[in-house]
C-alpha cells in the first residue's frame, strides 16, 4: 500500500495543478469578456462601432481574425481584422432593418479550449445581437412618440390657428351694433388662447420655464390653477415656497390635469382634491389626494414619459412635473395604497 | 358653394330667418366655442352650448328640435382621437334625431372625415376653416333639416340612414330599414304601441313582436 503514495500525491498534485490552471484559464475569459462588455458600454450599444472595436479583447482571448459584413438600415459595411482560416464560427444575426454576419477564426482547439473558445463567442454574439435591439427599440420609440407629440400638437395648434382666424374675420367685418359683443368674447377669449399657447410652447420644451426663483404663496397659486380647471380643491395650511411661479403653475396644471382626465372618464365621480401644506424645516411638505379617487393600478408607470392609461394621453404631464419640481430643488413621490387613493407628496424649498 | 349668400354676417335678413333656428356647438375648447357661438349668433342662429357628449347628450333630449349640430371630434376624455365625436354621430342617429351633424375638427383629415361621413354626418370641415365655409355648412344642415321636417309634417315621409352592405345582402338591410322605422314611430308618437301600430298598418302583437326583437325599451328615446 505504501508503494502507491507516490502515485497518489503525484495524482493529487496533478488535479490540484490543472484545477488551478482551469481556473486561471476561466478568470481570464472572464475578464476579456468583461472588457467587451465595458467596451460595448463606452461607445454607447452602438453596433457599428462596437464592431470596429471588437478586435482588440477577441484577439486576446485567443481568436485568429474576425470578418464581419453589415447591412445598416440599407448601407453595407465590413471589415476583416488579424488573419482569415478555415476554421470559423459562422453567425448570422437579423433584426428588422439589421443584418449581420459573422465569422470568427479560430484555429483547431480541443477540450477546455474549446469550451473556453465557445463561451467568449456566445457572449460576443449575444452582445452584438443586443446593440441591434437597443437600436431598434430606440429608433421604433423615436418615431412614436414623434407621431405621438405630432398628433398632440397639431390637434392644438389648428384648434389655435382657427381661434384666431375666426377672431380676425370677426374684427375685420364686425356688423353694426356688434362691436360690444365682440369686444366681449375678445376679453374673455384671449387671455384663454394666451394661457393655451404657453401650454403649446411647454409641451414643446421640457426646460425650466424662463425667469428667477421667487417668493409664492403656495394656496393662491393652487387656487388660481383649480379654477382654471373648475376643480374643487380644500386646503389646509399655507406657506411661501421658494420657486419660479410659471414652474409652480406648471406643476399643479400638470397635476391636476390628471385629476380631469380621471374624472372625464368617470363623469358620475366629481373629484374631492384635499390638499395639506405643512412646514418641515427648511421645506414645505405639500399632500394632494382625491378623496374620491380610484387606487392607482400601474404605480411603476406614473412618471414614465409618454405612457398614459388608456393610451389617450401624450403622457409626460407627470413627467413634466416631476422634472420641473426637481429643478426647483423639490421632490415629487407618489404613494399608491392598494385599497387607497393615491396621493401625490410634494417638498419645496421654503421661501425665508 | 362660396357664392352662398347666406354667410354674409351683415345680412340682417338672414339674422331673422335663422333666429328661431336652434343649433348646438360641441366643441371641448372654450375660447373657440366663445368665438364660433358669436360667428354663429351674430348670424341669427340661437346657440347651445356642450364640452362633452354626455352634455349633448342632455341639450338634445331638452331640445329635440335642435336643427344642427356643429361638431369637434376630439372631445373628452380621448380629445386627441376621433371616437368620443363619433360616439356622438352614433347617439345622435341611433336615437333618431332629426339634427344634422357638421362635423368641425382637426383631427386627422382623410381618416376621420371617412369615419364621420360612415357614422351619419352631413357635412365635414377640417380646422381651420373660414367662418364663411362654416356658415355655409350650416344653412345647408339646417336647409335639409326643415325640409326633411316639411316633408314628415305634410307628406308623412320619413328619410332613414342605412349603411348597406351589399354582400351581406336584402335581409339585413330590410332588419335595419324596419328596425329604424319602428324606431322613429315608436319616438313620434312617444312609445304608444296602438297609436304606432295603427301609422304602421300592423297589428299590435307585430310591433311587441319587434320590440322584443330589436330589444327596444321605453328609455332608448
Amino acid at each position: 500500500m505504501a508503494s502507491l503514495y507516490p502515485y497518489l500525491i503525484l495524482i493529487g498534485a496533478s488535479i490540484i495543478v490543472a484545477t488551478v490552471w482551469l481556473l486561471g484559464q476561466a478568470s481570464r475569459r472572464a475578464r476579456i469578456t468583461n472588457e467587451m462588455v465595458s467596451l460595448n458600454e463606452k461607445l454607447g450599444f452602438d453596433l457599428p462601432d462596437f464592431l470596429r472595436h471588437c478586435w482588440e479583447p477577441l484577439k486576446k482571448a485567443g481568436f485568429k481574425g474576425i470578418n464581419w459584413q453589415l447591412d445598416w438600415f440599407g448601407s453595407s459595411l465590413s471589415m476583416t481584422e488579424g488573419m482569415e482560416g478555415e476554421d470559423f464560427i459562422l453567425r448570422k444575426l437579423e433584426v428588422d432593418d439589421i443584418t449581420l454576419v459573422v465569422k470568427l477564426y479560430d484555429g483547431k482547439r480541443r477540450f477546455e479550449q474549446r469550451y473556453f473558445s465557445t463561451v467568449i463567442s456566445e457572449s460576443f454574439f449575444l452582445l452584438l445581437y443586443t446593440d441591434m435591439w437597443v437600436k431598434l427599440g430606440t429608433v421604433q420609440g423615436a418615431f412614436a412618440q414623434t407621431a405621438k407629440l405630432s398628433v398632440f400638437l397639431q390637434h392644438d395648434m389648428k384648434n389655435i390657428v382657427q381661434l384666431i382666424s375666426l377672431v380676425a374675420e370677426q374684427l375685420e367685418n364686425t356688423p353694426a351694433g356688434k362691436e360690444e359683443k365682440i369686444l366681449n368674447s375678445l376679453r374673455t377669449v384671449m387671455p384663454t388662447l394666451h394661457d393655451r399657447s404657453e401650454r403649446f410652447l411647454s409641451t414643446l420644451s421640457s426646460n425650466s420655464p424662463k425667469g428667477d426663483r421667487g417668493s409664492v404663496r403656495l394656496s393662491e397659486a393652487l387656487r388660481k390653477t383649480a379654477d382654471i380647471h373648475d376643480l374643487n380643491i380644500a386646503i389646509e395650511g399655507d406657506g411661501k415656497a421658494l420657486i419660479n411661479e410659471q414652474s409652480l403653475n406648471s406643476i399643479c396644471d400638470n397635476l391636476f390635469g390628471n385629476y380631469i382626465d380621471q374624472s372625464r372618464r368617470n363623469p358620475e365621480i366629481s373629484p374631492q382634491i384635499e390638499i395639506s401644506i405643512n412646514d418641515a424645516d427648511s421645506r414645505l411638505e405639500i399632500a394632494i389626494e382625491d378623496r374620491n379617487g380610484k387606487p392607482c393600478r400601474w404605480p411603476e408607470r406614473l412618471f414614465e414619459p409618454f405612457w398614459s392609461e388608456k393610451g389617450d394621453g401624450l403622457g409626460i404631464g407627470l413627467y413634466h412635473a416631476r422634472q420641473l419640481i426637481q429643478g426647483s430643488g423639490g421632490t415629487l413621490e407618489a404613494i399608491t395604497p392598494e385599497n387607497n387613493p393615491m396621493k401625490f407628496v410634494i417638498t419645496l424649498p421654503k421661501s425665508v | 358653394m362660396n357664392e352662398e349668400t347666406n354667410s354674409t354676417s351683415t345680412e340682417p335678413e338672414a339674422e331673422k330667418q335663422n333666429s328661431q333656428t336652434r343649433i348646438l356647438l360641441v366643441e371641448d375648447d372654450p375660447a373657440l366655442r366663445l368665438v364660433l357661438r358669436n360667428v354663429l349668433e351674430i348670424n341669427g342662429y340661437h346657440v347651445q352650448e356642450a364640452d362633452s357628449k354626455a352634455s349633448a347628450e342632455v341639450l338634445l333630449k331638452e331640445d329635440p328640435q335642435i336643427a344642427a349640430l356643429v361638431l369637434d371630434l376630439g372631445l373628452p376624455p380621448s380629445a386627441h382621437t376621433t371616437a368620443e365625436g363619433l360616439a356622438v354621430i352614433k347617439m345622435v342617429i341611433d336615437q333618431l334625431y332629426r339634427a344634422k351633424i357638421v362635423v368641425l375638427t382637426g383631427q386627422d383629415e382623410e381618416s376621420s372625415a371617412l369615419a364621420a361621413i360612415k357614422e351619419g354626418a352631413f357635412d365635414f370641415l377640417s380646422k381651420p376653416s373660414r367662418s364663411e365655409d362654416i356658415l355655409n355648412a350650416v344653412h345647408r344642415a339646417v336647409l335639409f333639416y326643415q325640409k326633411e321636417k316639411t316633408l314628415e309634417d305634410e307628406e308623412g315621409l320619413t328619410r332613414l340612414q342605412i349603411n348597406a352592405k351589399v354582400s351581406d345582402g336584402l335581409k339585413a338591410v330590410r332588419e335595419e330599414a324596419e328596425e329604424k322605422l319602428v324606431r322613429h314611430v315608436l319616438k313620434d308618437t312617444q312609445f304608444n304601441v296602438y297609436q304606432s301600430a295603427a301609422r304602421l298598418g300592423l297589428k299590435r302583437e307585430s310591433i311587441y313582436y319587434f320590440l322584443k326583437k330589436f330589444g327596444i325599451k321605453r328609455d332608448d328615446g
